[in-house]
């Protein structure tokens, strides 16, 4: 029997944890990455590319890009990429074959089995359609669980004595999620969970540029709004760069 | 700690491009020359450690080694042919370090 990995199949990314020695290790990809943007495109030879190869071509051929495909899991949209029409659950699948390919790479052994994260408020058909994306990858789901169980479970919550209530922030891309776990006799129950499926970590990129822009015109009657595509982008990663700069640090300095 | 120098080494790089570029748009020809310069020696240098500019422009998109930022119309040029390039890219002994950020014809 191969090894169960874990995935978590993220709205804008991906990720894979596989247990060495009872701890959970990230899973890099063949290019060193272990955060893996959730997009599937057709290259411009028809052939299929994922993570941030196929994120680099979303401006540039977004008829053959497909990227979010979470929001639309459960639903019978059919999402077109390239020539072909696809239900949500076959692009996931997509998506989790690479996923399970990388994986296999990396751990240079069969992978079968998968435990897979699905947001607390995930319907059944959510769900199902999760299983079914799985499936069609040749996964087995050994379980699908809460993502704040998940995250609970990976902080090692559930070894705590007590009974209590844990309150579980998850703060992804593209979406925020903020659930109640309730512990009792090594049992993780979640008791309510809300989120906001437009709010994420792009939403502050997007408050940093805004603010770059203001100060600009503020300080030096600049409008950087109106620069070029250069000026933009630079503005832009500075704006990405000062947010995981000021999760750790007080006051940063950029220079444009 | 070699990772970061070379991340600080295309930095600084950036930085004179972007002096380059700046100078080109100046009707002074010597400082556009001497920052020409600048660079061709700078590229000469860091090919001798394998760190090697990746070719974008005039070149058709390739989604490994490029990163569109914004694709234009342009009649005249081919179909996902680069016409700009925003920020270069690099090969460090031949592994792409950073793909060159780009503009190309949809």
């Amino acid at each position: 029997m191969g090894r169960i990995i874990g995935i978590d199949l993220g709205t804008t990314t991906s990720e894979i944890a596989y247990l060495y020695n009872g701890k959970p290790k990230i899973v890099k990809n063949t290019e060193g990455d272990h955060i893996i943007p959730s997009v599937v495109g057709l290259n411009e030879n028809n052939i299929l590319i994922f993570g941030k190869h196929a994120k680099r071509q979303l401006t540039l051929a977004p008829g053959k890009t497909v990227q979010e495909i979470k929001r639309l899991m459960g639903s019978n949209a059919k999402v077109k990429m390239g020539d072909k029409e696809y239900l949500p659950q076959e692009i996931s699948a997509l998506l989790l074959k690479y996923l399970k390919q990388c994986a296999e790479e990396y751990l240079d052994e069969e992978v079968e089995e998968a435990v897979i994260t699905v947001p607390a408020m995930f319907n059944d058909l959510q769900r199902q359609a999760t299983k079914d994306a799985a499936f069609i990858a040749g996964l087995k789901v050994e379980r699908i669980i809460n993502e704040p169980t998940a995250a609970a479970l990976a902080y090692g919550l559930n070894n705590l004595d007590k009974d209590q209530k844990v309150l579980v922030y998850d703060l992804g891309g593209g979406t925020f999620d903020v659930s109640i776990l309730e512990m009792f006799e090594g049992i993780m129950d979640v008791k309510v969970s809300r989120g906001n499926n437009a709010l994420g970590g792009k939403d502050f990129d997007e408050r940093l540029m805004n603010y770059i822009f203001d100060e600009a015109y503020r300080l030096y009657e600049i409008n950087l709004k109106k620069g070029d595509a250069a000026v933009l982008q630079r503005v832009k990663e500075a704006a990405e760069s000062a947010k995981i700069d000021l999760s750790s640090k007080k006051y940063i300095l950029y220079r444009l | 700690m070699f990772d970061r120098s070379i991340k600080t080494l295309i930095f600084i790089i950036d930085q004179i491009d972007v002096m380059h570029k700046f100078a080109l748009t100046t009707q002074n020809e010597s400082l556009a020359t001497s920052t020409s310069n600048v660079l061709k020696i700078i590229t000469k240098s860091i090919n001798e450690i394998g760190l090697v500019e990746i070719p974008s422009l005039g070149e058709i998109f390739n989604e490994e080694v490029h990163n569109c930022i914004k694709a234009v119309k342009c009649p005249e040029k081919r179909h996902h042919e680069i016409v700009e390039v925003l920020k270069k890219g690099y090969r460090l002994n031949g592994e792409v370090i950073r793909p060159a950020d780009v503009i190309a014809v949809e």
